[in-house]
C-alpha cells in the first residue's frame, strides 16, 4: 500500500499550486483521507459475515420457481394439484392465487407482474412458485406442475421489435411512476417503445452544413450480466400486522415502497433489512424478487426464503444492449460543431430501470465536451428477453464507446493528436454542459496529462497501440437522504444510514467521515445501515452517490450533534460563562477540556443518555443544482494484437480517479481497478447470446465469462484530488467512471496497433480476426 | 440450483463398485471428483438416485511406470496430481503443460483424469493428448477386465464404450523413447477450450517416421486425424516447414468444426491449423532434442 500512497502524493504534488483556495486544500480531519482497512474485510474473509442465505427463522420454508420455456406465450392453464399434494409442499402459488395482491410493480413504469399473469414475455419468466419444507422437495414439486402455453410470435432483437408488424409485448402501456427520473411521457409511437428520451440543443443542420470533417458510424455494445458473487436472495415473513423482508438489495427504501404498494401496507409496516451483500454493480438496484418472495410467504403463512442460482439471476436482470448510430461534425481546427445520434437499447421484457438508462445514455453521449449543437434520441425497446436494468455506468459505457471512438476517428481524419483534439473540446471547470445544468466540477485536461504521462503517451512499443479516453456522467441521482449520528454517554458514536455496503466500502468510508467530523477514534464509531425500520431514509445506493451525498448528510448530522452538545455544555457546565469553545472531540471551557461523553453525562446528570444528531439533504443549497456532481472517467490503455488468432492482449491500464477528495484512497483506487476490469470484461468477452427461439444460449458461468485474474493487465490507478466536488472536503463520486471509457480505449488502441476499427463489442477473437482479414484484402 | 436427493455409496474394491452399479440399473452412476456429474445433476440434465464413489478404490489410484516403460495413470488421479507429478514431468512434459492449463485450480484439484475421459465431453484436452499418444484404457467390473484404445473408448460426444457396471481403471501411455516427442497447444476464451491440438512425432534417421495428430474442442468429439499425421511422414529439417504447411491445410480440410460461443466453424478451422503448427513444432523439437 505504501507504493500507492506515494503515487497519490505525487499526484497531489503535480496539482499543488493550481487554482483553488488554501482553505479547501487544508488536510481534512483524520481519519478522513487515510487508507484505513475495510471495516467489513475481516468478517468477509473469515466467513463470519452473514448474507441473506445464511439467515434463518423459526419455521422457515424454501421456495423454487417454475420458469417459462417460451419467449412469448399465453398461459392457457396451470394445474398445480399434483404439486400441492406432494408430501412436504406447503404452498404452490400462481398469479391466480394472489387476488389480494397488487401484482404489477415498477418504479419507473409499472409493467412487471411479480409472477406471470396470463402471459409470459421471456424465456425464464417465473410462472409458478413452490414453497416446501426443504429445497429438494420444492424442486421435485416443480416437475409436477402442468402448464399449458399457447406460443405467440416473439422478437429478441431491438431493431426488429420496432418494425411495424413486430409482435407486441405489452398491449397497454404501463403506468408512469414517480421514480422514473425523467420528464417525457412515453411516446407510444410504437407499442414496443418502453421509453423515449431526447437531449437536444442548438442548430444541428447548420452545424453539419459547415463541417470540415464528419465522422459517422454505428457502434454496438453487448447485452451483459452484472455478475455479482451472491445471486438474488430474499427472505420474507408476515408477522405482527407487518411484513419484514431480508434481501440483498442496493436500495432498501425503494424496495420498501414497492412492497407497501403490492401488499397494501403503510410504509411503516414494511421493514426491509439488508445484511451483508455479495456485490451489486447496479444489478441489485430497485426491486427484484422481494414482492414474489413476500407473496409466497403470504400464501404459505410461513416465513419463506427464495435463493436464486447464478443461472436464474442472469434471467432476472441484465444490462441494456445498445446500438448507437452517431455522427459528429468538426471544424477544420478540430472543434466539435455538432453531434447527432440515435440510441436503441434492447431493454428486455419489462421496463425495470431501462427508461432511466435511456435518459442517461442520451445525457452522456455528448461526453465532457463543449458541443454547440446536439440531438440525441434514445429509445428503451421491449423485446422477449430477460429484463434489463441498472448496470454500473448506466448508459455511459454504451454512449462512451460510440462517442470516444469517434474522437479518435476524427483525430485521424483531421491529422491531429487524439489528446490534442480532446483538449480543444473539453469543458472548462465551471462550464455547464447543457442549459440549467451544474457547472462542470472537474479539470479533465489535467487528468489527461496525468494519464498521458503515466502511460508514456506517444512511446508505444513496436506492435503496440495506446489510447486514452474520457467520459462524463451526470451522477448522484437525487440528493435526497438523511443520516443520524448518535453520541453515547461514553463518547462513542453510532452512525445510522440507509446506504448499503455492497462491497464498495461505504461502511468504512462513512464511518471515517463520522469519526473525522466528531473528532473521535474510528474504532469508537459503529455503523448501522440498511434496515428501513432502524435507520432513516436514503434514496438509493447507486449513481456513485453514497460518499458524496450520504457524506454530506453525515456531516450535517454531526454538525447538529455538535451544536446540541455545545449548547448542553454551556447550559450545564458553564451556565454563567465563560463561553464554550468547540474543540476537536469536545469542548473547552476556560482551561478545562470536556469530551463529548462528558458533556452527555453532565447534561443528563448521570452516566446515561445520548445526543441524536440529524442530517437532511435535499435539492437545496449546495445540492440545489442538478446533477449533484459529474462523475469522470479517464482511462489509458496499451494493447497488442495477435495477428494470427485475433486475440487482443491488454498490457496496461491507467485509470485516473478524479474524485475530488479520496476519503479513503485505498478504497477509491480499488473501485477504479474493479470498474476498469469490469469494462474490460464487456469489451473483450462478455455478451449474453439469444438464439432465434428466444432462448438464452450462454446464461451460465461456463460460457459467459467474466474476467479472471489471469485476464487482468498491469493496473496503474492514480487519484486526482482537486477538492472540486460538492461532497465532504470537495469529494465527488467514483466507482463507475473507470468502466465507461474502456471499450472505446481498447478499440482506439487496437486501431493504432493493427489498423482495424472495431465498432462491435465485445471484441472477440473471431471479430478481430475477421477485421484483420478484411484489412489484408484491402 | 439444487441437487436432487441421492444416496452415496463408498465401495473399496472394483467388484463391490461394479455390483452396486448393477444393483440399481439406470439409477446408479460412478462418482469421482463430481465436477461434471454434480453440475449436470444440479442443472437438472440428469438425475441418479445412487452415486458410487470410486475414490476409495486403491486399484484406481496412482501414477507409476510399468515394466516395458508404459506410464500408468490411475483413473482417480486428479489433474493437479498429474500436473505436479515428477514422473509425468520427466516423461511427458507436454502432458504436464496440458494439465497445467486445464480449467482452473479448483477444478484441477478435484476433477480426475478418469472423470474427464468417461464424461467424454467434446472439450477434453487429455483425450486429444491420449489419442495422439496412442494410449490405452483399462476397464474393469465384477466380471473381469478389458483393455482398448482411447480411440475406441471415446465413441462420440458424451458417449463412451463402457458398460454401466464397468469402471475405468487406468490409462496407459506407450513408453517415451529417443526420437519421440509430444506436443500440445490450445486456445481457450471461456471456461472450456475453443480448440486443442495434440501431436506425437517419431523421428528416425533425421526424418519423421510417424506422426499422430488429434484435435479436441473444435469438433464434435476428440478425433485422431490420421491423414494429417501422414502428411508429415518423411519430412526432415529443411522441408519441415513445407510439410507443416501441408499438414495445416490437411487439418483445416479434414476437421469437422461447428459454430458456438467460441466462434464460427471457419474460425475454428483456422485455429486448428495454427495450433497444429505449434503442437507439431514442439513435438518435433522434443523428438530431435539430443
Ligand atoms: C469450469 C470447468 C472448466 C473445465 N475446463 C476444462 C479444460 O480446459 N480442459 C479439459 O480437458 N477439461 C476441462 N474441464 C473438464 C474437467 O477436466 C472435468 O470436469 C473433470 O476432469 C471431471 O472429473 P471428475 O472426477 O470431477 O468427474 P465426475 O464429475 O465425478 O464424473 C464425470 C463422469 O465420469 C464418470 N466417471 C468418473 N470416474 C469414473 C470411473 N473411474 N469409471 C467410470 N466412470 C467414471 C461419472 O459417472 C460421470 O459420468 C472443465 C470442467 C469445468 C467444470
Amino acid at each position: 500500500m505504501n507504493a500507492s500512497r506515494h503515487r497519490r502524493d505525487e499526484t497531489l504534488e503535480t496539482l499543488r499550486g493550481r487554482d483553488g483556495d488554501a482553505a479547501r486544500r487544508s488536510p481534512p480531519p483524520a481519519p478522513i483521507g487515510l487508507p484505513v482497512a475495510r471495516a467489513d474485510g475481516r468478517a468477509k474473509v473469515t466467513g463470519e459475515a452473514r448474507y441473506v442465505a445464511d439467515l434463518t427463522l423459526p419455521g422457515l420454508c424454501h421456495a423454487r420457481l417454475l420458469r417459462s420455456p417460451y419467449a412469448h406465450a399465453r398461459v392457457v392453464s396451470i394445474d398445480t394439484t399434483a404439486a400441492a399434494a406432494h408430501p412436504g409442499v406447503v404452498a404452490v402459488v400462481t398469479a391466480a392465487d394472489l387476488p389480494d395482491v397488487h401484482l404489477v410493480y415498477g418504479h419507473a413504469v409499472a409493467d412487471h407482474p411479480l409472477i406471470a399473469d396470463g402471459k409470459v414475455r421471456y424465456a425464464g419468466e417465473p410462472v409458478a412458485g413452490v414453497v416446501a419444507e426443504d429445497l429438494a422437495t420444492a424442486t421435485e414439486a416443480l416437475a409436477l406442475i402442468e402448464v399449458t402455453y399457447e406460443p405467440l410470435p416473439h422478437v429478441v432483437d431491438a431493431a426488429a421489435a420496432l418494425a411495424p408488424e413486430a409482435p407486441v409485448l405489452h398491449a397497454k402501456a404501463g403506468e408512469q411512476r414517480p421514480h422514473r427520473g425523467f420528464e417525457e411521457d412515453i411516446a407510444r409511437a410504437h407499442p414496443n417503445v418502453c421509453s423515449r428520451s431526447v437531449q437536444a440543443w442548438g442548430d444541428i443542420e447548420e452545424a453539419f452544413g459547415r463541417a470540415a470533417v464528419v465522422v459517422e458510424g454505428t457502434y454496438r455494445y453487448p447485452m451483459a450480466y452484472a455478475y455479482a458473487m451472491e445471486p438474488y436472495t430474499a427472505m420474507a415473513s408476515f408477522e405482527a400486522g407487518g411484513l419484514t423482508v431480508w434481501t440483498s438489495a442496493q436500495h432498501p427504501y425503494m424496495v420498501r415502497d414497492d412492497l407497501a404498494r403490492c401488499f397494501g401496507l403503510p410504509l411503516s409496516a414494511v421493514r426491509v433489512v439488508v445484511p451483508y451483500v455479495g456485490g451489486g454493480y447496479g444489478s441489485k438496484s430497485y426491486t427484484k424478487i422481494e414482492p414474489l418472495t413476500a407473496a409466497l410467504a403470504l400464501r404459505a403463512r410461513r416465513p419463506v426464503r427464495l435463493a436464486l442460482s447464478v443461472e436464474e439471476a442472469i434471467l432476472t436482470t441484465r444490462g441494456d444492449a445498445a446500438t448507437v448510430s452517431v455522427r459528429t461534425a468538426f471544424d477544420a481546427e478540430g472543434r466539435i460543431l455538432g453531434r447527432d445520434a440515435r440510441i436503441v437499447l434492447n431493454s428486455g421484457a419489462y421496463a425495470e430501470n431501462s427508461p432511466l438508462v435511456a435518459r442517461k445514455a442520451a445525457n452522456r453521449l455528448g461526453g465532457p465536451y463543449r458541443i454547440p449543437a446536439l440531438r440525441v434520441e434514445s429509445l428503451a425497446v421491449y423485446t422477449n428477453t430477460a429484463p434489463a436494468s441498472s448496470f454500473r455506468g448506466f448508459g455511459a459505457p454504451q454512449a462512451t464507446f460510440a462517442g470516444e471512438s469517434q474522437m479518435d476517428e476524427a483525430a485521424a481524419r483531421l491529422g491531429l493528436d487524439a489528446l490534442e483534439l480532446r483538449r480543444r473540446n473539453l469543458l472548462s471547470p465551471g462550464e455547464p454542459p447543457w442549459a440549467k445544468a451544474r457547472g462542470f466540477d472537474a479539470d479533465l485536461a489535467a487528468d489527461l496529462d496525468l494519464a498521458a504521462r503515466e502511460l508514456g503517451w506517444g512511446a508505444a512499443a513496436p506492435g503496440h497501440g495506446q489510447a486514452i479516453c474520457v467520459s462524463m456522467s451526470d451522477a448522484g441521482s437525487e440528493p435526497i437522504t438523511t443520516a443520524i449520528v448518535r453520541v453515547h454517554h461514553d463518547g462513542s458514536v453510532t452512525l445510522m444510514c440507509g446506504s448499503t455496503e455492497i462491497g464498495q466500502g461505504s461502511a468504512t468510508v462513512l464511518a471515517q467521515i463520522a469519526a473525522g467530523e466528531m473528532g473521535v477514534d474510528l474504532a469508537r464509531v459503529h455503523f448501522l445501515n440498511s434496515d428501513t425500520a432502524a435507520v432513516s431514509y436514503d434514496r438509493s445506493t447507486g449513481a456513485s452517490r453514497t460518499t458524496t451525498l450520504m457524506g454530506l448528510a453525515i456531516q450535517a448530522a454531526a454538525r447538529d450533534a455538535r451544536a446540541q452538545l455545545c449548547g448542553w455544555a454551556q447550559e450545564t457546565l458553564a451556565p454563567d460563562g465563560p463561553a464554550v469553545v468547540e474543540e476537536r472531540g469536545g469542548v473547552r471551557i476556560g482551561d478545562r477540556v470536556h469530551d463529548w461523553g462528558a458533556v452527555v453525562r453532565a447534561w443528563f446528570g448521570t452516566a446515561s443518555g445520548e445526543v441524536v444528531g440529524r442530517g437532511y439533504l435535499r435539492r437545496s443549497g449546495a445540492t440545489a443544482e442538478m446533477p449533484p456532481f459529474y462523475e469522470l472517467g479517464c482511462v489509458g490503455i496499451d494493447v497488442s494484437v495477435d495477428e494470427e488468432t485475433g486475440v487482443i492482449r491488454v498490457d496496461r491500464m491507467v485509470t485516473i480517479g478524479d474524485v475530488g477528495c479520496a476519503i479513503n484512497p485505498r478504497l477509491a483506487e480499488a473501485q477504479d481497478v474493479g470498474a476498469a476490469i469490469m469494462g474490460l470484461g464487456m469489451a473483450m468477452r462478455e455478451e449474453l447470446l439469444y438464439d432465434e427461439a428466444g432462448n438464452l444460449l450462454n446464461g451460465n458461468l461456463f460460457d459467459y465469462r467474466v474476467p479472471r485474474f489471469s485476464d487482468v493487465p498491469e493496473m496503474r490507478p492514480l487519484l486526482a484530488e482537486r477538492r472540486d466536488g460538492v461532497g465532504p472536503y470537495g469529494a465527488k463520486g467514483g466507482g463507475e467512471g473507470a468502466l465507461n471509457p474502456v471499450a472505446a480505449a481498447i478499440a482506439n488502441a487496437v486501431e493504432r496497433a493493427a489498423g482495424i476499427r472495431l465498432r462491435e463489442a465485445p471484441f472477440t477473437p473471431e471479430r478481430v480476426w475477421r477485421a484483420l482479414r478484411e484489412r489484408d484484402s484491402r | 440450483m439444487t441437487i436432487p436427493r441421492f444416496e452415496l455409496h463408498v465401495p473399496t474394491s472394483v467388484a463391490e463398485a461394479s455390483e452396486l452399479l448393477r444393483r440399481y440399473p439406470g439409477e446408479a452412476v460412478p462418482y469421482a471428483g463430481g465436477t461434471e456429474l454434480l453440475q449436470t445433476m444440479k442443472l437438472g440434465l440428469a438425475s441418479f438416485e445412487h452415486l458410487v464413489d470410486v475414490k476409495r478404490i486403491p486399484a484406481l489410484a496412482g501414477i507409476a511406470v510399468q515394466p516395458g516403460g508404459w506410464l500408468r495413470i490411475g483413473a482417480t488421479t486428479t489433474h493437479r496430481e498429474i500436473e505436479r507429478s515428477a514422473l509425468v514431468g520427466e516423461r511427458l512434459p507436454a502432458l504436464r503443460l496440458l494439465e497445467r492449463q486445464v480449467a482452473n485450480v479448483r477444478v484441477r484439484n478435484t476433477g480426475t483424469l478418469g472423470g474427464n475421459l468417461c464424461f467424454a465431453e467434446p472439450h477434453s484436452d487429455p483425450a486429444a493428448f491420449l489419442l495422439a499418444a496412442g494410449a490405452r484404457v483399462r476397464l474393469g467390473s465384477a466380471e473381469g477386465e478389458r483393455e482398448l484404445d482411447v480411440d475406441a473408448f471415446i465413441a462420440g460426444p458424451l458417449f463412451t464404450d463402457r458398460a454401466p457396471d464397468e469402471l475405468l481403471l487406468d490409462v496407459r501411455v506407450p513408453p517415451a523413447r529417443p526420437g519421440r516427442g509430444h506436443g500440445f497447444a490450445k486456445l481457450a476464451f471461456f471456461e472450456r477450450p475453443a480448440a486443442s491440438v495434440a501431436c506425437r512425432i517419431d523421428v528416425a534417421e533425421g526424418a519423421i517416421a510417424d506422426a499422430r495428430v488429434a484435435v479436441a474442442s473444435a469438433c464434435e468429439s476428440p478425433v485422431l486425424l490420421e491423414r494429417v499425421g501422414q502428411t508429415l511422414v518423411g519430412a526432415r529439417g529443411a522441408d519441415l516447414d513445407d510439410a507443416l504447411g501441408a499438414a495445416v491445410e490437411a487439418a483445416r480440410h479434414d476437421v469437422e468444426t461447428f459454430d458456438d460461443v467460441n466462434g464460427s466453424a471457419d474460425y475454428k478451422r483456422h485455429l486448428v491449423g495454427l495450433l497444429l503448427r505449434a503442437a507439431a513444432t514442439s513435438a518435433y523439437e522434443e523428438a530431435t532434442r539430443a
